[in-house]
């Protein structure tokens, strides 16, 4: 798994590519929570475009990054959902503490209007 | 019936990770070739496999078991680690559950095997092994 990262204002967008399983979150864990300290981010999108498989380590992952957004006074928004990562966010609750949008534009649109910028 | 098995031993190193939920998928796709299945056998052998060593073997040295057998219209897949067992079986079930929690950990390992499989069964001696079997259906 790759991280590529973008952003828009302070809204730090992350896609990961390639499979977001156990072994490539212990080795990308940091360099997004790094990326979003520094330059003091506060809401996050992912985007999981890229992402050909996910398990629950994925799912733990982008929880982790949920809390990071929720104590910098963010929101955490989810964009391209597969099939694969919707079964998973049933049984983890995820789609009650973030939301899902169908396109990047759309997320930062919706962050833009919380006030959240 | 026609029935086929295949058993694999691999170190217990998250790089195996794939490697384990790939060779699953590539034994059941004679059977069924329908990507949402497959994707249900990648995911439920990657949390079987990932708690072999994040939990099982507690990210130190080890090696897991993996058995599969398929019958005309049934997957069955068996995964093995000789760590530290679980202590309460039930406990561990529990969805959200996690005994070790980290920011990165969702708790659902064993939910997902279960809605994702038709079957789970675990068999855990404490200080001895973890043995997980799961059988799907393909329909």
């Amino acid at each position: 798994m790759q991280l590529s990262m973008s952003f828009y204002k302070n809204i730090l967008i992350i896609s990961p590519i390639g499979e977001l399983d156990h072994h490539s979150v212990e080795r990308h864990a940091g360099e997004a929570d790094r990326c979003f300290k520094m330059r003091n981010f506060k809401n996050i999108i992912f985007d999981l475009k890229e992402v050909t498989f996910i398990d629950s380590s994925g799912i733990g992952y982008i929880l982790g990054r949920y809390k990071l957004a929720l104590l910098a006074g963010g929101t955490t928004a989810l964009v391209n959902v597969s099939d694969q990562v919707r079964k998973l966010a049933a049984i983890s609750g995820l789609f009650k503490i973030m939301e899902e949008y169908p396109s990047v534009e759309a997320a930062i649109d919706s962050t833009l209007r919380k006030g959240n910028i | 019936m026609m029935e086929n098995r295949a058993f694999l031993k691999f170190n217990a190193i998250s790089g195996n990770e794939s490697f384990a939920r790939l060779a699953a998928a590539a034994f059941a796709m004679e059977k069924n070739s329908d990507m949402g299945f497959l994707d249900d056998i990648k995911t439920a052998v990657s949390e079987a496999v990932t708690n072999c060593i994040v939990h099982g073997y507690e990210e130190g040295e080890g090696e897991i078991e993996m058995e599969l057998r398929t019958t005309d219209d049934t997957l069955y897949i068996a995964i093995t680690d000789y760590g530290v067992g679980i202590e309460d079986i039930t406990l561990a079930r529990t969805p959200l559950y996690t005994s070790k929690p980290s920011e990165n950990r969702a708790g659902i390992g064993f939910t997902v095997m279960e809605m994702f499989m038709d079957e789970l069964e675990i068999k855990s001696v404490k200080g001895e092994y973890t043995k997980v079997f799961m059988s799907k259906n393909y329909r």
